[in-house]
């Protein structure tokens, strides 16, 4: 306990706020032993040391910058400003859930759903597809609950985190994301959802067909089509629609690629599935040549970048979704 | 031919006059430099990326009327950093409220650990990364972004008292770290310093 007080005064000379009496008495147990001595200079060294402290972090500044770009240009936009729902209305609410929770404890006890729950760690994405076939590819740090097989009145998951939704298309059965802040409800589509617990803003970006999303605690929805998001901010209660017409949202979940010593002609075969586009390598030495790299949720444009930069070789677009590809060589 | 570097005044001017190429280049220079600072006292790269953009939207937003006095740098920086600490407040944490300490410490008993982790600089980095949220917190604001004591208080809403508190074991914690290093002989060349 002893110890513990002088660590505290150490800690206001280093802070610079140690007064005369307590340098004193520090300066006092300094004296007394060895081992306090020893304390003091560990202390001092950890201190010291710590300066240069910096955490590292793997910044795409193209990708966030196009990010940063599609806020600006968002001339579309049109904000809805929640209005908190009337008390009665609450109540009714109230009522209503209690309701439904009852009937669906009930059904959920004689169906008996088992729920399964998939993490991810940072860094990793895991694909999974689901009873309906439904796919989903769930981002770093996220959790995702979703039954073993669905009940034939809807289809309802839960997400926290970030996720790629490829809904099965059943118009009988709606796809429903329980989220942190709100639900999407869907038939089939395919769009993202963006809730992490630390962020304010939900965003949900469509990708095709039609979604809704409800706040929570709201009686307002928005609808979206392809190519629009909404972004819900549950801290200033905005919930904003516009249109995302690069659907940078969904950057993330284009593929990873990771080759190694993989001939060109077969990695561009690869990308052209992924970003469903065609190549024509003129050159036939070039097919070959060995690419090895990871293209980890890169644009495609910065694809070809790097590869013209490798390999001296020019992507011209010869029409819509095809390439030719010029010169070159290993 | 050689390409002239424009200064940040011709670059601020460009952008006053919306040119997307000048807020690129400030883009390029700064971004990372704000993610990282906001990544190092919350610990969360998410809301970093989140507060990083939020800054360069405003500046985009009010290109026309800003008025930068200071060193750009060091307005994005005080941007973000309040943004940061904002996203803490707002957080509601109890500073005072028990901690769990980092799941196994860093003490490196034995001979052998002790030479395998010659850098104790990167020790003494790890283990900041590892200190409890709320301690992890306080230190960075303190010891490596340079705020007063008096000026976390005011930010955070949290009293000095418990930033002392927070600090110290920061302290104790990183002690444990280092002192099995320097007990290992080195010391004794320090002793005429303290006579």
């Amino acid at each position: 306990m002893k110890e513990e007080l002088y660590i505290k005064l150490l800690q206001k000379e280093l802070s610079g706020g140690l007064n005369p009496s307590e340098k004193k008495s520090l300066d006092e147990w300094l004296k007394q032993s060895i081992d306090n001595q020893l304390i003091a200079e560990s202390i001092r060294k950890a201190w010291q040391l710590s300066e240069g402290y910096s955490k590292d972090i793997y910044i795409d500044l193209d990708a966030e910058f196009l990010q940063l770009e599609s806020r600006i240009d968002e001339p579309e936009a049109v904000t809805v400003k929640m209005k908190p729902a009337r008390n009665w209305l609450k109540i009714a609410a109230a009522i209503i859930v209690l309701i439904v929770s009852v009937f669906g404890i009930s059904r959920f006890l004689q169906e008996d759903i088992h729920w399964v729950t998939q993490n991810t760690s940072e860094n990793q994405v895991v694909e999974l597809t689901l009873a309906d076939g439904s796919k989903i590819s769930l981002n770093q740090n996220s959790t995702f609950t979703y039954p073993e097989n669905f009940n034939t009145q809807e289809r309802r998951v839960k997400l926290s985190g970030e996720a790629f939704f490829e809904v099965f298309h059943n118009p009988n059965a709606p796809f429903i994301v329980e989220g942190r802040n709100g639900e999407t409800t869907v038939l089939g589509t395919s769009f993202n959802v963006r809730n992490y617990a630390l962020e304010a803003r939900t965003i949900v970006t469509v990708r095709d067909g039609k979604v809704r999303f409800s706040p929570n605690g709201s009686t307002q929805h928005v609808d979206l089509t392809a190519k629009e998001k909404a972004v819900f901010d549950k801290e200033r209660g905005t919930l904003i629609k516009s249109k995302d017409e690069r659907l940078v949202a969904i950057k993330w979940h284009s593929k990873v690629f990771d080759f190694e010593d993989t001939p060109l002609e077969q990695a561009l075969d690869e990308l052209g599935k992924a970003y469903n586009i065609e190549f024509e390598i003129l050159d036939e030495k070039l097919k070959s040549c060995p690419l090895t790299g990871n293209y980890e949720r890169k644009e495609l444009n910065v694809i070809f970048q790097y590869l013209e930069i490798s390999y001296g070789m020019k992507f011209i677009e010869v029409a819509p979704k095809k390439y030719k590809v010029e010169g070159g060589n290993c | 031919m050689s390409k002239t570097i424009p200064t940040e005044k011709e670059l601020l001017n460009r952008l006053k006059n919306g040119d997307r190429k000048a807020f690129r280049i400030l883009f390029d220079q700064f971004y990372k430099y704000l993610v990282v600072t906001v990544f190092n006292i919350t610990g969360d790269d998410h809301l970093a990326r989140d507060l990083a953009q939020d800054v360069f939207f405003e500046i985009w937003k009010k290109r026309e009327t800003i008025q930068i006095t200071s060193s750009l740098k060091s307005y994005l920086r005080r941007a973000v950093v309040n943004r940061s600490l904002n996203a803490i407040k707002a957080k509601r944490l109890d500073y005072n409220a028990p901690e769990k300490l980092p799941e196994k410490p860093h003490s490196y008993e034995n001979a052998q650990e002790i030479l395998e982790a010659q850098d104790l600089e990167n020790l003494i980095h790890q283990t900041i990364d590892s200190l409890p949220e709320k301690c992890r917190m306080v230190f960075v604001l303190c010891r490596i972004e340079g705020f007063s004591h008096k000026e976390v208080s005011g930010k955070l809403g949290i009293s000095p008292k418990t930033i002392e508190n927070q600090m110290t074991k920061a302290l104790k914690i990183l002690r444990n770290v280092v002192q099995p290093h320097i007990s290992k002989g080195l010391f004794w060349l320090f002793i005429p310093l303290f006579f």
